[in-house]
């Protein structure tokens, strides 16, 4: 190399890796990866509940957040919705299968961007967020409650039947428990003695519960993730500090992810999930009850609940609710499929999968890497193919998982207000 | 040679099916929107609403049925057409069983489509007049990126 050569062409070279190391864009991503990432950008509010008259009622979400803390109304007085929808942990819970009353069979899910589900519970039972958040109070191993025991709650609490009336209107006279017997739901005894106008208006107070409940967690919204900021700059051409935001590993991570590990098939859109169910192959777990067949009961429930987005309690029986329900179908096919979760704040909600079946993101991804299970029932997804990531690819994935937790909420909305009153 | 020449001419259309089809010219694939049933009697097309059609959303078809033999459109009130869609790589269908309604122009609604995985598709349209059932296949590349 010549004395020139030497002059210029070194101080280019350490130039350019100079300028490759402070490059914060650290690997290439692919047209069809950049198109699949810009999908993942959360910038609308969330879809409208029409179901829900109240969903975006402000004294409507304030008494709900009132209720959601309220352990008053569970068959034992311990039990609120924040027992397993703990704000600490991502509003969700820590153990593999949710606690209430009793043992339930399922993992709490997070209820963090609850308002963009399209379906509600693991198996998709419910089809509103207002109906999901009644299922629990009246489960035996929840709350353990009866609705109407609940109505009564609200009778005998002046604040709350303040709060209550408010925006729903007067109660009915609940004083007379001839009517209106203390406690009891359908199948029990005292609820099969009323008189059917009597159990229409406990019916339409229970639904009015989970409106307030469903208008509060509809303010759980989690946003501007590392990732977030870290696309919106490589899409949409924010700062380009912002490119910053996530690591070289993450990005790889992110890659991989929107790329040659396929997550996309199902983990797309800005909640990183297509809000349809699934058939992983997951094997069995000790802890797990028999008899769970996933989706293919869900629709079954879902189709005859009578808090559905099209009975006689839905704010809107004949729009899009009753279409989601209308096209509903069922068959064997639906054996063990569950919802695929958001991804968002996945990093606060282990353990992992409808039944804690994985305690960390690295178990979960690992088990896509093999596929090491045996299917309990019927069949796997026929997309998932063993993705035989290696350690580092792994640890990007996990890298990436992590940098999609999203700000803390405001503190006002993780516990409960001074009064049910707004 | 009457009834085949028309025959001949629609087959080569169909061989020209890429011409009828949802593609935008850069290289993304595209759906071809055109067919005969397996029997022959019939030409199907469709056309989606929203076009194109998207990614885990809801959507309709418009199938337009016409007899192969004379391009005339199927108005047998009889007629019965249904429409699915599945991944045959995935081993399943849709969540959704779409419902078909026919406008007595020989042009049929589909509602209740929702694709919701990102892959390659296939439309089945089956068309039943007086018992005989023909099925159209349509490969649907979904969703355009």
């Amino acid at each position: 190399m010549s004395a020139v050569t030497r002059r210029w062409l070194i101080p280019l070279v350490a130039l350019s890796l100079q300028a490759v190391a402070c490059d914060p864009v650290a690997v290439d991503f692919t047209d069809a990866e950049l198109s699949r990432i810009e999908g993942f950008v959360f910038t609308s509010d969330a879809p409208a509940d029409t179901s829900n008259a109240f969903a975006d009622d402000p004294d409507a979400a304030h008494f709900g957040q009132w209720l959601f803390y309220d352990t008053r109304f569970s068959g034992n007085g311990e039990v609120s919705c924040a027992s397993c929808h703990d704000p600490e942990l991502g509003f969700a819970d820590d153990v593999a299968l949710s606690q209430g009353i009793g043992q339930t069979g399922r993992n709490a899910p997070t209820l963090l961007n609850n308002a963009w589900s399209r379906w509600y519970f693991w198996d998709g039972r419910a089809d509103t967020a207002w109906a999901q958040a009644l299922g629990p109070m009246e489960h035996p191993d929840e709350h353990g409650g009866s609705r109407l025991a609940f109505a009564h709650t609200l009778w005998g609490d002046a604040s709350l039947k303040a709060a209550y009336e408010g925006i729903f209107g007067a109660l009915p006279a609940l004083s007379d428990t001839d009517r209106f017997p203390e406690g009891g739901k359908p199948g029990d005894a005292a609820w099969e003695g009323m008189a059917e106008a009597d159990q229409d208006a406990i019916n339409a107070i229970f639904a009015n519960i989970g409106k307030a409940i469903a208008a509060y967690e509809r303010r759980l919204v989690s946003r501007n993730s590392p990732a977030d900021t870290f696309i919106a700059a490589l899409i949409a051409g924010g700062p380009r500090s912002d490119l910053k935001a996530l690591t070289a590993q993450e990005q790889a991570g992110l890659k991989l992810f929107a790329g040659d590990a396929n997550c996309t098939l199902c983990h797309f859109g800005e909640g990183l999930s297509n809000k349809e169910f699934h058939n992983l192959g997951l094997g069995d777990r000790t802890w797990l009850p028999d008899g769970d067949f996933g989706r293919y009961v869900g629709i079954e429930t879902v189709l005859a609940d009578p808090f559905n987005g099209v009975g006689a309690y839905s704010d809107d029986p004949t729009g899009p609710p009753a279409d989601k329900l209308r096209y509903l179908t069922s068959g064997t096919e639906q054996l063990g499929q569950y919802k695929t979760p958001s991804l968002r704040n996945v990093a606060l909600t282990a353990p992992y999968m409808h039944g804690g079946h994985f305690e960390t993101l690295t178990e979960v991804v690992e088990f896509y890497s093999t596929l090491d299970e045996t299917v309990q029932l019927g069949h796997r997804e026929e997309s998932l193919i063993p993705l035989d990531l290696t350690d580092a690819e792994i640890a990007s994935l996990v890298a990436f998982l992590e940098a999609l937790t999203g700000e803390a909420l405001p503190s006002d909305l993780t516990h409960a207000p001074a009064s049910p009153i707004p | 040679m009457r009834r085949t020449l028309p025959l001949l001419c629609l087959l080569l259309s169909a061989s020209l099916a890429a011409a009828c089809s949802s593609g935008d010219g850069d290289g993304t694939p595209s759906a071809v929107t055109e067919a005969l049933t397996d029997g022959g009697s019939y030409r199907i097309s469709y056309t989606s609403d929203p076009s194109p059609i998207p990614l885990n959303e809801a959507f309709d078809l418009t199938l337009t049925v016409e007899l192969s033999d004379d391009l005339s459109p199927l108005t047998n009130s009889s007629a019965v057409v249904d429409a699915d869609a599945n991944m045959p790589a995935h081993g399943h269908g849709m969540n959704t069983a779409p419902e078909v309604y026919a406008n007595g122009d020989g042009t049929f609604l589909a509602e209740g489509f929702l694709f919701h995985m990102e892959g390659d598709w296939q439309l089945v349209v089956d068309v039943t007049v007086d018992d005989i059932t023909e099925q159209a296949l349509f490969d649907v590349p979904c969703c355009q990126l």
